[in-house]
C-alpha cells in the first residue's frame, strides 16, 4: 500500500519524465547491445581469422623438415637437368654452343653439317630458351640415327621443326634437313638479379 | 498524465487559485488570481461559487487534479514518538496514537505522516484533516469536473521555506504569520517538521502575546523551545507588543522576515521538492505506477544482458590478444617455413620451364607415321614437321589415297589437299598433303 501510494505521488509529481529518463536508459543501454554485439562479432570474426592463420602457421612450421627435404630433392633435380644445359655468362655465347653441339652431332652420324644461324633467345624464370636454326646433309638412314640419339645427347636438344627435301627425286638418296632445334642456358644468378 | 493542475490557497477572505501547466522546465506556475469569499469560514460550497468562473475563463479541462492549502482551523498536526521496534505494525499504532489525541474516530480523518528516527525510537509528525471537510470539498469539485488530489497544510508551506535553511535543519524554531485576521503560530521540531500549528483571530495584542508565552512554555517543557522566531507579515502594533512582551528570554530570538516568495510559489517549490500532504489516493493507479516494475525488470534484464555480453567481450578480447601474441611468437619460424616452401615452389617452376623446353620433340615419330602410311611404291621427296603441322610431299601414290591411309591415324587430323609441287613423270601420281598433328599426351607422372 505504502510503494504504491509512494510511486503514485512521485509519478503525479514528475509525471512523464521518469519514463523518458526510462527510455533513455534504455536508448542508452540498446547503444550499448548494440556496440557491444558489433564488437562481439567483430571480435569472432577476428579470433577465428587467428586462430585459423595461427593453425595454418603451426602446420608450416610442422612442414619445415619436409620442406626442406623436397628443396633438397628440387635443387638436387634442377642441378641435374642443368647439367644437360649449355652453359655460358652470356645467351649468345651459349646458342654458339647449341649450334656447335648439333653440328658435332651430325658429324657423329657421318652427316655433313654446313650453316648454323642463332635465333633470339627467350629469357624465362631462372634459365633462357636459346633457339638455333641449322642445315646440314645427310642419308635417310643417318637422319634416323641422329634423331633417335638427339634425346639421349649430353646437352638437352629439343627438334621444334625439321624441313627435309629430296635434291633429286628420281635418286632420293641424300637428304637435304633443315632443322629448329632449342635447348636451355641455365642463367648466373647474378645476371639473372640484373634482368 | 494531466498536464495542468489547479492549486487552491484558501486564506481568510478570499481564495488565491493558481494554474500550474507543465512545460520544458518542468511544471510552473502560469496564472495566479485571487477571488473573494463570503465569510472566514468558508464552506465548500462557498469554494466552489468562487471558483467555478475563473474555472470556466481558463478553459480548465475535466479531471483536473486540485491541490489546496486547507483555510486555518481544518485539521492540524500531532507529534508524537514511537519505539523502533513497531516496524510493520507501525500504521496500526500511528491509527492508536490519532484515536488518543483525537476527540473523533481515525477512520473520520486523512492523514498524512512524516517519520524521523530518533535514537531508539521514531518520530511520528501526523498531518490530519476532518474526513467530512475533505469530502465535502471533494464532491463540491467533483461538480465541475475538477478532482481534489492534495491536500496541504498552511505550516508545511512555511517549513518548506525556512526549514531547510541555516541551523533549523536541526534545531526548533518558529514562524509567526499574518493573513488578514487571522495570525498562525507554527513551531517546528527540526527542519520542516512540524510541531504544532495553530491560528487565532488577531483581536487585543495582549491576549496573542499571553497565547505565545504559553506555547513558547509547554514548548519549553518538552525541551522545543524555538531558538528563533520568525515575523512573516506581521502588523507593526502586533509585532512591537511581541518584542516588548514575549518572555524576555525569548526576546533576542524574534525577528522580522520579508517573505521572498507568494504562497502560491512556495506551494509549488514545496510540492517540486517532494513535501507530502494529506493525498487522496485515486481508485485508479496511474499508468506509469503500474508499469514501474516491469520497466524497472526489463531495465535489470537489460543490465543483466549488457553485463553477460561485456564479460562474453573481455573474454573475446583477452583471447584475441592472446592468439595476437602467439601469432607474433612463431612469425619468425613461419617465415623461415614459407621462404623455404617459396624456395621449392619457385625452383619446381624452374624445373619445369627446363623440363618443357627440353622435352625431345617429335619430327622423327611423324615421319614414322607417314610412312607406315605410305604404299611400298611410293616415296617423299619432302617432309615439314613444326610440332603442330605435317606436309609431305612425294610420287607413287594420289593424294587421296595416301589421305585415306592417313586418317586411320588418330594423331592427324585436319587434312589439306596440296597441288603438288613436282612435276607428273607419267609413271607416278604426286601428292602433297598438310595437316594437324597431335603431341602424345602426357606421360603419367612417376609413382612416389
Amino acid at each position: 500500500m505504502m510503494i504504491t501510494r509512494a510511486y503514485q505521488r512521485f509519478f503525479a509529481i514528475f509525471g512523464w519524465q521518469p519514463l523518458g529518463v526510462l527510455l533513455a536508459i534504455l536508448l542508452v543501454f540498446t547503444l550499448v547491445m548494440d556496440n557491444l554485439y558489433g564488437e562481439y562479432t567483430e571480435l569472432d570474426q577476428e579470433i577465428a581469422g587467428l586462430e585459423k592463420k595461427h593453425r595454418l602457421m603451426k602446420a608450416k612450421i610442422g612442414q619445415q623438415k619436409q620442406l626442406e627435404a623436397a628443396l633438397k630433392e628440387k635443387q638436387e633435380k634442377l642441378a641435374d637437368i642443368q647439367s644437360r644445359g649449355f652453359f655460358s655468362p652470356k645467351p649468345e655465347g651459349a646458342v654458339d654452343l647449341l649450334i656447335a653441339e648439333m653440328q658435332n652431332q651430325v658429324n657423329s652420324v657421318h652427316g655433313k653439317a654446313y650453316l648454323g644461324t642463332p635465333q633470339e633467345p627467350l629469357v624465362s624464370n631462372g634459365f633462357a630458351v636459346i633457339r638455333a636454326e641449322v642445315q646440314f646433309n645427310v642419308l635417310t638412314q643417318q637422319l634416323v640415327a641422329l634423331l633417335d640419339n638427339l634425346p639421349n645427347s649430353p646437352r638437352a636438344i629439343r627438334a621444334n621443326s625439321l624441313e627435309i627435301t629430296v635434291p633429286d627425286p628420281a635418286q632420293p638418296a641424300e637428304l637435304i634437313v633443315k632443322a629448329v632445334v632449342q635447348g636451355v642456358a641455365p642463367i648466373p644468378v647474378g645476371a639473372a638479379a640484373k634482368k | 498524465m494531466k498536464f495542468q493542475k489547479l492549486a487552491l490557497l484558501i486564506e481568510q477572505a478570499h481564495i488565491t487559485v493558481s494554474l500550474w501547466t507543465f512545460g520544458l522546465k518542468g511544471w510552473g506556475i502560469s496564472r495566479t488570481e485571487k477571488v473573494s469569499l463570503p465569510t472566514t469560514d468558508p464552506l465548500a460550497d462557498q469554494v466552489l461559487a468562487a471558483i467555478r468562473p475563473l474555472v470556466l475563463k481558463w478553459g480548465i479541462a475535466p479531471d483536473t487534479p486540485v491541490m489546496t492549502v486547507v483555510p486555518a482551523g481544518v485539521g492540524g498536526f500531532l507529534s508524537f514518538s514511537l519505539p523502533v521496534t513497531a516496524g510493520k505494525d507501525l500504521d496500526t499504532l500511528i491509527d492508536v496514537e490519532i484515536g488518543k489525541s483525537l476527540p473523533f474516530s481515525v477512520r473520520e480523518v486523512e492523514k498524512s505522516y512524516q517519520l524521523v528516527k530518533e535514537k531508539d525510537r521514531v518520530r511520528v509528525s501526523v498531518l490530519w484533516m476532518p474526513k467530512l471537510w475533505v469530502n465535502e470539498l471533494k464532491n463540491a469539485l467533483a461538480r465541475i469536473g475538477l478532482r481534489l488530489s492534495e491536500l496541504f497544510h498552511r505550516a508545511q508551506l512555511v517549513g518548506g521555506e525556512l526549514g531547510g535553511t541555516g541551523d533549523f535543519a536541526a534545531s526548533p524554531w518558529g514562524c509567526i504569520e499574518q493573513d488578514g485576521k487571522a495570525i498562525h503560530f507554527h513551531f517546528f521540531r527540526m527542519g520542516s517538521i512540524v510541531e504544532r500549528s495553530r491560528s487565532l483571530v488577531f483581536g487585543e495584542s495582549g491576549r496573542l502575546v499571553q497565547e505565545l508565552n504559553l506555547d513558547l512554555l509547554s514548548l519549553s517543557c518538552i525541551d522545543l523551545a524555538p531558538r528563533r522566531i520568525f515575523l512573516a507579515g506581521v502588523e507593526g502594533v502586533l509585532s512591537n507588543a511581541l518584542v516588548t512582551q514575549v518572555e524576555p528570554n525569548k526576546k533576542g530570538s524574534l525577528q522580522t522576515y520579508e517573505r521572498k516568495l507568494g504562497l502560491p510559489e512556495l506551494l509549488l517549490a514545496l510540492w517540486k521538492k517532494g513535501g507530502s500532504g494529506v493525498w487522496l489516493v485515486p481508485d485508479r493507479s496511474t499508468m506509469m505506477a503500474r508499469l514501474t516494475p516491469w520497466v524497472i525488470a526489463l531495465v535489470a534484464i537489460c543490465t543483466v544482458a549488457a553485463g553477460a555480453l561485456w564479460w562474453t567481450v573481455l573474454g573475446q578480447r583477452e583471447q584475441s590478444s592472446q592468439l595476437e601474441s602467439d601469432v607474433k611468437k612463431i612469425k619468425s619460424k613461419f617465415q623461415k617455413a614459407s621462404s623455404v616452401e617459396s624456395e621449392v615452389i619457385r625452383t619446381q617452376l624452374e624445373i619445369n620451364g627446363i623440363q618443357a623446353a627440353t622435352r625431345p620433340g617429335e619430327p622423327l615419330a611423324a615421319l614414322y607415321e607417314v610412312f607406315k602410311a605410305l604404299p611400298e611404291k611410293a616415296w617423299l621427296i619432302s617432309f615439314k614437321y613444326d610440332e603442330k603441322e605435317v606436309a609431305v610431299e612425294g610420287y607413287g601414290v594420289d593424294g587421296d589415297t595416301l589421305q585415306a591411309a592417313l586418317k586411320t591415324n588418330p594423331r592427324f587430323a585436319g587434312f589439306e589437299a596440296l597441288t603438288p609441287q613436282v612435276a607428273v613423270d607419267g609413271e607416278h601420281n604426286p601428292f602433297a598433303l598438310k595437316m594437324k598433328w597431335k603431341a602424345a599426351p602426357p606421360a603419367p607422372p612417376a609413382a612416389k
